[in-house]
């Protein structure tokens, strides 16, 4: 014979002050575990998520990422125009761009630098983004004179980003003539002319080329071929691949961070619970006696404590959730660690990750609530009928 | 009458199990407390430690723009400039790319003695005995200790691939003196595509927490020289210079001059105070210390909940009892004092062993974090403050039942069931 359900929410009512505490250091831990991870998932959703198998990136021999790379003009040259497997528009021009990077320092709104990656682009890199990556205000930049355009997530941190402000790259002022918007890291990018880049920087080296590529092609073929190709050795894979690549040392702080945060806090919530429900246990022992005296099974006096202690533990999840949520969707940013560059992103609460936090708080309650459980359903009916 | 103070340790141990969990949990929550506290002071003692007579030339464009090699006669022309390094970021990992580390290429003529302050030499090659070691590494000749300083500038002196690593470095991956490694460029790759030899001459040890034990000093003339003869690829030119103003003069005065001397290019310069360089790199973490500063404040809070439970707890579970103790003559005073008494007792045992684990475990969690903070380390103003944090969350979990059990009439209580 089972208890009642509503005979375990009652006892909770009844002892309300003592679950809320119990329910709140609970609630930290996953308002802390889902704080972290949902950093973490928002930082990561910039990248691999939004990577294109059908677009290519060729860096040079052993760079990792756009940063350590370089690819000198010829080289660009022969990769573009002779690759078969690059694809071509309409009118016979390859789908390919060759591009500069560079983490360059920028002022932030609030203070202090931070570095904001730099790119210089062909005309061919803005139809190669697809329709994801768009205007939102002003124009593209003009090729050939010294304009820029700002990803709308960067421009809403950082000084002089602006329609209509100047930019100062070493010593050429660019315009800013507009904003740019997309899913993308692209969004926390600045764009110019890859050859007023070049020049106003005195860097005459392109860090890579990006191309779409025919969606049949075999990545790991290709960049075993390409590894020891006699003229132009490259690195090549997957814009996915590529990008999955660059979140693993941030990626994994975050990760490391959440995991060691939790475990301890975890412990401390657990022994708060455990302590909450002894003294529920306690306070209740004559209540238990008469329970098992009549009738009610041993099994059922100790799944009815389990299940408060769970309930305690979904409760604390879902206050932990609520904690968390007023950060979903806020905006902010990061070091990559693999590139050395800000990135700006907004913390996301994914529904997994929801998921994972009350499954992680029920996990809370019923750790805490094991012994106490035990307790009770062991007590001998006759001892604990004698107790007042 | 005085104070039974007795029976505070008696009524702990009567309720062993709720004491000991609600020690336990305080235990944890102090420890993760001063983890985190750790972390962010870990973080920013490179800037409250940074040298004040040092400022740092770097590139006003970008970290990985490189500034001439003719600026370096240039700076050291200036006044108040005494002595003038390179730093060269190498980007190279041992073995696999996970194996990450600081790699710079210096000076080494000046650089063991502009950084006498903060690198001591453990042990360096000893170059007399050199042609005895033969080829058997246990024989590599070894100084240790007072010697070994001036020992680990000649050997950088005689070797080009002379290399000098942290003992943090040296731990992880073993490395001991006369040691070669080969360190694979990610920037500055060789032409046959091979890894970059350094050979071991050197083993350091940070001397203020502004330096870190795992990083790798080695010589920059060895990579430019390779650069120049086009044995390997990767941008020509010197990443920052490290600049030690002399006694007396102004640093800001030299900033200044320094950064009005390239104004016009080719690169213009951004000169700054060491500790503003290395409040940069802080600053790239973003808001992180500010999340951990607020989770260290959840923990707190969450524990300062469980530990006013158990106190609420124990001063209703004592009811009867305090009335007998008021009955005896005992004065209000005194019954409140024991109920605070065994309040802070408790939160002091756990908190207190909750702040032993935090600096007993430091330089295992240093390891554990590596490469993320390798000058993790718990400050001594981190443990007086969580101890007062502790005292403190025994205060207000032990005041509400303190004057609760003073105000309790004796008849009243004593009618209570015990």
């Amino acid at each position: 014979m089972a208890l009642p359900l509503a005979y375990t929410v009652r006892n909770i009512a009844v002892r309300r002050a003592s679950a809320l505490f119990t329910a709140l250091g609970i609630a930290m831990t996953v308002a802390v575990f889902a704080g972290v991870l949902s950093l973490r998932a928002g930082f990561e959703n910039v990248y691999m998520p939004r990577g294109n198998q059908d677009v290519a990136i060729y860096l040079r021999p052993g760079a990792t990422s756009e940063g350590e790379s370089g690819i000198q003009r010829e080289q660009a040259d022969i990769l573009v125009k002779e690759r078969p497997e690059i694809l071509r528009d309409d009118e016979g021009r390859p789908l390919a761009a060759a591009e500069t990077f560079l983490a360059v320092f920028l002022d932030k709104l609030d203070g202090g630098k931070t570095n904001v990656p730099l790119r210089g682009v062909q005309p061919m890199s803005i139809p190669l983004r697809g329709d994801q990556l768009h205007i939102t205000s002003g124009r593209w930049m003009e090729f050939g004179s010294d304009e820029v355009v700002v990803g709308q997530r960067l421009a809403a941190r950082m000084q002089h980003c602006q329609v209509g402000e100047t930019l100062v790259l070493n010593l050429t002022p660019f315009l800013v003539v507009g904003l740019m918007d997309s899913p993308t890291a692209e969004s926390g990018e600045i764009w110019g002319d890859v050859e007023r880049m070049m020049e106003a920087l005195e860097r005459p080296v392109f860090q890579r080329v990006i191309a779409r590529v025919r969606p049949d092609t075999d990545f790991a073929a290709l960049a075993e071929e390409m590894k020891h190709d006699a003229r132009v050795p490259v690195a090549v894979s997957s814009e996915r691949a590529y990008l999955g690549k660059q979140t693993t040392a941030t990626g994994g702080m975050l990760q490391f961070l959440a995991l060691f945060l939790t475990a301890v806090m975890g412990v401390a919530a657990v022994l708060g619970s455990m302590n909450t429900m002894l003294a529920s246990v306690a306070a209740r022992t004559h209540e238990v006696g008469v329970l098992l005296a009549i009738g009610y099974s041993r099994a059922s006096v100790f799944t009815a404590f389990l299940i408060e202690s769970a309930l305690i533990g979904l409760l604390g999840g879902a206050l932990g959730l609520l904690i968390a949520l007023p950060f979903d969707g806020l905006q902010t940013g990061l070091t990559n660690f693999n590139t050395f560059t800000d990135v700006s992103f907004a913390f996301t609460l994914t529904p997994a990750l929801a998921l994972q936090s009350f499954v992680l708080a029920f996990g809370l309650g019923l750790l805490g609530g094991a012994l106490p459980a035990f307790r009770a359903s062991r007590l001998r009916p006759v001892e604990a009928l004698r107790e007042l | 009458m005085a104070t039974p103070w007795l029976l505070v340790a008696r009524h702990l141990r009567a309720h062993w199990l709720r004491s000991g969990l609600t020690m336990l949990a305080l235990t944890v929550a102090m420890f993760l407390f001063c983890f985190l506290i750790s972390l962010v002071t870990s973080l920013s003692s490179a800037v409250t430690a940074a040298a004040t007579d040092r400022v740092i030339v770097q590139s006003a464009v970008s970290l990985f723009v490189a500034l001439p090699k003719d600026y370096q006669p240039k700076i050291e022309a200036i006044p108040g400039v005494e002595q003038v390094t390179k730093f060269q970021w190498f980007g190279g990992y041992y073995q696999k790319p996970e194996n990450f580390m600081g790699q710079f290429g210096v000076d080494h003529e000046v650089f063991l003695d502009m950084y006498r302050n903060e690198i001591g030499i453990t042990e360096a090659l000893a170059l007399d005995g050199a042609t005895a070691s033969g080829d058997d590494v246990n024989l590599t000749p070894v100084v240790r200790g007072a010697g070994a300083g001036a020992a680990a500038v000649a050997a950088m002196a005689a070797d080009r691939r002379a290399a000098i690593v942290g003992e943090g470095l040296a731990r992880d991956f073993k490395w001991k003196v006369g040691d070669t490694l080969p360190i694979t460029g990610t920037i500055f790759a060789k032409r046959d595509g091979s890894a970059w030899d350094f050979n071991v001459v050197g083993i350091y040890r940070p001397l203020k927490s502004s330096m870190d034990d795992r990083t790798m000093f080695f010589r920059y003339d060895y990579l430019d020289e390779t650069l120049a003869a086009d044995g390997a690829t990767g941008p020509k030119g010197v990443g920052v210079y490290c600049v030690n103003v002399a006694p007396g003069h102004d640093p800001e005065a030299v900033i200044a001059g320094i950064d009005a001397l390239f104004s016009n290019g080719p690169q213009a310069t951004l000169t700054t105070t060491e500790a503003a360089f290395q409040a940069g790199f802080v600053s790239m973490m973003g808001n992180l210390p500010f999340f951990v500063g607020t989770i260290g404040g959840a923990v707190v809070f969450a524990v300062v909940f469980s530990v006013i439970n158990t106190m609420l707890m124990s001063g209703r579970q004592r009811m009867h009892e305090t009335g007998i103790l008021k009955a005896l003559g005992f004065r209000n005073g005194a019954l409140a004092r024991l109920m605070l008494g065994e309040s802070l007792l408790l939160s002091l045992l756990g908190g207190g062993l909750g702040v032993l684990l935090a600096v007993v475990l430091a330089t295992p969690l240093r390891y554990l974090l590596g490469a993320f903070l390798p000058n993790y380390f718990v400050a001594a103003s981190t443990v007086w403050l969580a101890l007062g944090v502790t005292l403190f969350i025994g205060l207000v979990a032990g005041i509400t039942p303190a004057i609760v059990a003073a105000r309790l009439r004796p008849t009243a209580a004593l009618r209570s069931e015990g």
